[in-house]
C-alpha cells in the first residue's frame, strides 16, 4: 500500500467519525424548527410538553431547547403557573 | 436627557396587557363590573383600551382560596407606565379577584400571535402536495 492510500483511508476513517459525532451532538430545537418569534404563556399544552411529570421545568440539555428560547420559555411558564394555567406541582406529588 | 427606567420614557405609550381571574361564583353582572370598572381604571391614567378577550370559565390548575374554576378576562391597551400602578392598586382593594397580572406586549409575541392564527387558513397548499 501507498503512503498516500494509507492517508486517504486514515482521512475517511476520520470523517466518518466526525459525522457520527456530529449526529450524536445535534438536537433540533422545537421552536427553531417552527419559527417562533416568542415563546407565548397563553398555549399551556405546548408549554407543559417542556415540563416533567412532576411539572418541574425540563433542562436545555434534556428538551434540546436552544438559549434564546429556553429564556423566553421560562418566563413563559412562570407567568402560566400565576394564573393557575399550569400547575406547580402535579397532582401526584402532592 | 431623561432616564430611561422600567416604565418607559416618561409619557410613553407602550402596549400591555392584564388578565384577570375572577371568582365565577359571584355571578355574571359582578364580573361585568369589575372589567368596566378596570377599563376606567386605564382610561383615568390616560389609557386607551384597544381589544377586550374573554376567555370565560376555566377549571383552575391548582385550587385558590378553595375554589377550583375561575372566569379569565384579557385587555389589552396602549398607555404610560403609571397605569399598571392603578391597576394593581385597584386590584388590590377590590375583593373576588383570584389572580391578576400585567405584561407588556413584546413586538415579536404580537407577530407570532398573528402568525398563529394565518396558518388555518391555507389548508389547501398541503393537499396539493399529497396528491
Amino acid at each position: 500500500m501507498n503512503a498516500r492510500e494509507l492517508k486517504e483511508r486514515r482521512d475517511k476513517r476520520k470523517d466518518q467519525r466526525n459525522q457520527k459525532n456530529a449526529a450524536l451532538k445535534h438536537k433540533n430545537c422545537p421552536f427553531c424548527e417552527d419559527k417562533t418569534f416568542f415563546v407565548d404563556y397563553r398555549d399551556t399544552k405546548r408549554l407543559s410538553k417542556f415540563t416533567s411529570e412532576q411539572g418541574r421545568i425540563l433542562t436545555r440539555r434534556t428538551s434540546g431547547v436552544c438559549a434564546l428560547h429556553q429564556r423566553q420559555l421560562v418566563n413563559a411558564i412562570k407567568h402560566a403557573r400565576h394564573l393557575a394555567m399550569l400547575t406547580f406541582v402535579s397532582d401526584m406529588t402532592r | 436627557m431623561s432616564k430611561k427606567t422600567r416604565k418607559g420614557l416618561p409619557g410613553q405609550l407602550r402596549s400591555y396587557e392584564t388578565v384577570v381571574v375572577v371568582d365565577p361564583q359571584i355571578g355574571d353582572d359582578v364580573i361585568k363590573s369589575i372589567v368596566e370598572k378596570t377599563k376606567e381604571v386605564i382610561a383615568s391614567n390616560n389609557g386607551t383600551v384597544t381589544k377586550v378577550e374573554d376567555w370565560g370559565k376555566r377549571k383552575l390548575a391548582y385550587i385558590i382560596d378553595k375554589k377550583t374554576y375561575g372566569h379569565y378576562t384579557c385587555i389589552e391597551f396602549d398607555g404610560p407606565g403609571e397605569v399598571v400602578k392603578g391597576l394593581t392598586d385597584y386590584y388590590h382593594i377590590s375583593e373576588n379577584i383570584l389572580r391578576h397580572i400585567t405584561l407588556l406586549i413584546d413586538s415579536r409575541l404580537r407577530e407570532e400571535r398573528k402568525r398563529e392564527k394565518a396558518p388555518a387558513k391555507e389548508p389547501g397548499s398541503q393537499d396539493e402536495m399529497f396528491v
